[in-house]
């Protein structure tokens, strides 16, 4: 190699850099910078959040579960306090359409051994609802068995076993949280034939009845699985 | 039924899943920074005309999102790739196939299954007692009868018969008598050989216990343990013993005191019953026979009984003395007794005493010590007025004396007895007890509970149950586990209820 090459391939060298440079930070300034901010979405507001049929739903949450005791103080000489309440609620609701779905929920009491069931048809009801509010009405079949422990007013343990099955009506709102949760406040009746026994209150044979009808309200937490 | 226990560990699992995982299964998706980070994902995209696309490949742009997947219309899903313009979509979600959100879905549905299983446990109503196993002694309080407590309940079969001192706090008079009412709640056969009221004569501050030899004391100063009890070693060493500890306190000039136990007994004894019976089935009335006439058995079942007992000991400065024992006497109403101690020597300002029985037959709810000097108290007989069986009328002929005639109580029957009420003087007040004396019989399983019972040992129910079970009741060892591993897994859910 001559001694006039190596300069002019330096030359040549330094020249295509300074070009390779120039064309790069001219590319950087003239490429379009990412959109931030919010998503432009149609402004469908207030219409409930679109889902696909059959859709899926579970909750939990709390709620009461408060039969008559007071029949039950010629036994246990005043209104027993069996600690029913609050229950934690587990539901499994299918919708399969925009008006109807299925429900199963129970709800177990975290103080005794008592628990308190649905199973039924839910409507809801599309001429109300609105991205706020979902309103909803249920109707089926209730179960409920308990088994409490207090002591009567002479000291005496006393053991109630009790359970029956019956029908429930409620009605409830579903406020959404999201596209994918919602908290669910809802009340109803679960109405239950009464029960009955033959015991002893201080050696006399005695017939008790019990009514375990209640009122129920409850909060839940529902997560809109699909 | 689920257990409380049982149901708080899954209410547990199931916030920790849901905390941990299941809210964090699906996100919405606000912003465009957001979208582009969830590249990796499924992307759900809800459109204005109420169907779903979900991508799960996509390019963002500025005014679309591009890509490709499912356009799903009323559940039909079809192949899509496109543009979906912002201004026709109504969200985004963004979702991740977690296994927490499988786990979430599977604690609901759980939760859900087994609370409508456990609501169809029970139907119907039963009220019954806790245990028990023994007449039930009420009194009339001014207003009602009120339970007072449980007549020999460990004499199974007249071999065993045993008399029982219950004092009754609640007494008060009904015009000049006091009432007592002997109540047979319980699916078995009563007889009550002999009853007697006796009155005694305390000061006003004081209360009035039953110890462990049947004698009545004034108590005056209870005073708890200066730390909490503590659990000790068992007494002799031995599997399926509980010991309790306590340390009372002990003014140094004291020489003799009265170690105060309340507390109720389980209803171990009533799986060992359900186990044993049902196990016999048919065989029980040869076992019933062997234990009113066998020498040999009828000692082992002392021996049982007072295995059962709850036994007090004081610390010596270098071994453990035995002072007394209180025998079981009760699993429907808690119940006091008392056990002397004799300091003598102990030069510290505490004692401690250790409390052990057979594993889970007692519930001590407290402990107490009065070193208030006392004697015996002396009790005066009150005379019966009368005694009226609830169908067999006059029994006061059978009660009056502790001889071979005996009142019998069937399932709801009783008797009512009525006592002159004691007139005390001007000072002090009186305590009642009353003292009765029989045996009972319990009455054949129910099929279920028989079942149950049936199961416990394995192996044809054709061989010889009765020297089956003759060699269990004598070999400790061999029988204890079989009845903790009964009562531990919680068998025997008052199936003798009448």
């Amino acid at each position: 190699m001559s001694l006039v090459t190596v300069p002019c391939v330096v030359l040549l060298c330094s020249v295509l850099t300074i070009l390779a440079s120039a064309a790069g930070s001219e590319s950087t300034a003239a490429a379009p910078k990412p959109r931030e901010g919010k998503i432009p979405f149609s402004p469908a507001q207030g219409q409930p959040f679109p889902r696909r049929y059959p859709a899926f739903d579970l909750a939990f949450g709390l709620c009461s579960f408060s039969p008559k005791l007071s029949d039950l103080s010629e036994v246990y000489g005043r209104t027993p306090s069996f600690q029913l309440n609050p229950m934690l609620s587990a539901s499994v609701e299918i919708a399969f359409s925009r008006t109807l779905g299925v429900l199963a929920d129970a709800g177990s009491s975290l103080g005794a051994d008592a628990t308190q069931g649905t199973v039924g048809l839910v409507a809801y009801l599309p001429v109300f609802s609105s991205r706020q509010l979902r309103p909803s009405v249920a109707t089926g079949v209730a179960l409920c068995s308990m088994s409490a422990k207090s002591q009567t007013i002479t000291g005496e343990e006393t053991v109630t076993e009790a359970g029956a099955t019956g029908w429930f009506g409620r009605a409830g709102v579903e406020w959404p949280l999201g596209p994918s949760a919602a908290l669910d406040l809802y009340g109803g009746y679960c109405a239950y034939p009464q029960v009955s026994t033959d015991t002893y209150v201080a050696g006399q044979p005695t017939h008790v009845s019990l009514d375990l009808s209640n009122v129920v309200v409850g909060i839940r937490y529902k997560w809109l699985a699909w | 039924m689920v257990t409380t226990k049982a149901k708080r560990v899954g209410i547990g699992i199931t916030l920790v899943v849901f905390l941990s995982g299941g809210c964090a299964a699906t996100k919405e998706i606000r912003t465009f920074h957001d979208l582009r980070s969830v590249s990796t994902e499924i992307l759900r995209v809800m459109a204005r005309d109420t169907t779903f696309y979900e991508l799960r490949q996509f390019t963002v742009l500025d005014s679309a999102l591009e890509g490709s997947g499912e356009h799903i219309v009323n559940g039909v899903h079809s192949p899509f790739a496109g543009r979906l313009p912002y201004s026709d979509l109504v969200y985004i979600q963004a979702q991740r196939e977690g296994s927490g959100r499988t786990l979430f879905v599977l604690a609901a549905i759980g939760l859900t299954v087994s609370g409508l299983t456990a609501a169809t446990q029970n139907r119907g109503l039963s009220i019954s007692p806790v245990g028990g196993s023994c007449p039930y002694i009420y009194t009339w309080d001014g207003d009602r009868y009120a339970l007072q407590g449980e007549a020999f309940g460990t004499s199974f079969g007249r071999a065993l018969e045993a008399g029982t001192t219950c004092m009754l706090p609640a007494a008060r008079r009904r015009g000049d008598t006091i009432v007592v009412r002997l109540a047979n709640e319980r699916p078995e056969t009563h007889y009550v050989n002999s009853a007697r009221l006796l009155a005694f004569t305390t000061a006003e501050n004081s209360i009035v216990l039953v110890d462990d030899r049947d004698r009545v004391w004034p108590v005056t100063d209870p005073r708890p343990p200066i730390r909490p009890p503590r659990k000790a070693p068992g007494g002799d060493g031995a599997r399926f013993r509980d010991a309790l500890e306590v340390t009372l306190p002990h003014p140094k000039d004291a020489r003799t005191g009265s170690v105060i136990v309340h507390a109720i007994n389980t209803d171990l004894v009533d799986t060992v019953y359900e186990m044993v019976f049902g196990y016999l089935g048919d065989q029980s009335l040869p076992f019933l026979y062997q234990i009113e006439n066998d020498p040999q058995l009828i000692d082992t079942l002392r021996d049982w009984i007072r295995e059962y007992s709850l036994t007090a000991e004081v610390w010596r400065g270098d071994r453990w003395v035995k002072v007394g024992a209180i025998a079981p006497e009760a699993s429907a109403a808690p119940f006091s007794r008392i056990m002397r101690i004799d300091a003598a020597g102990i030069e510290e300002d505490s004692v401690r005493v250790r409390l052990t029985s057979l594993a889970d037959c007692w519930r001590i709810d407290s402990v107490a010590v009065d070193w208030t000097p006392a004697i015996p108290l002396t009790a005066h007989v009150m005379d019966m007025r009368a005694a009226v069986h609830s169908e067999a009328g006059s029994v006061m002929g059978d009660l009056s004396r502790a001889d071979g005639s005996y009142a019998v109580l069937l399932p709801g029957q009783r008797i009512d007895m009525s006592f002159p009420a004691y007139r005390s003087g001007p000072n002090g007040k009186v305590a009642y007890a009353l003292e009765v004396r029989g045996f009972l019989y319990e009455w054949p399983l129910a099929a279920e509970a028989a079942a149950v019972g049936a199961t416990f040992l394995p192996g044809p129910l054709g061989s010889d149950r009765l020297a089956v079970v003759n060699d269990l009741v004598r070999h400790r060892d061999v029988l204890l586990p079989l009845v903790y591993a009964r009562w531990r897994s919680g068998g025997n859910r008052l199936m003798r209820n009448p």
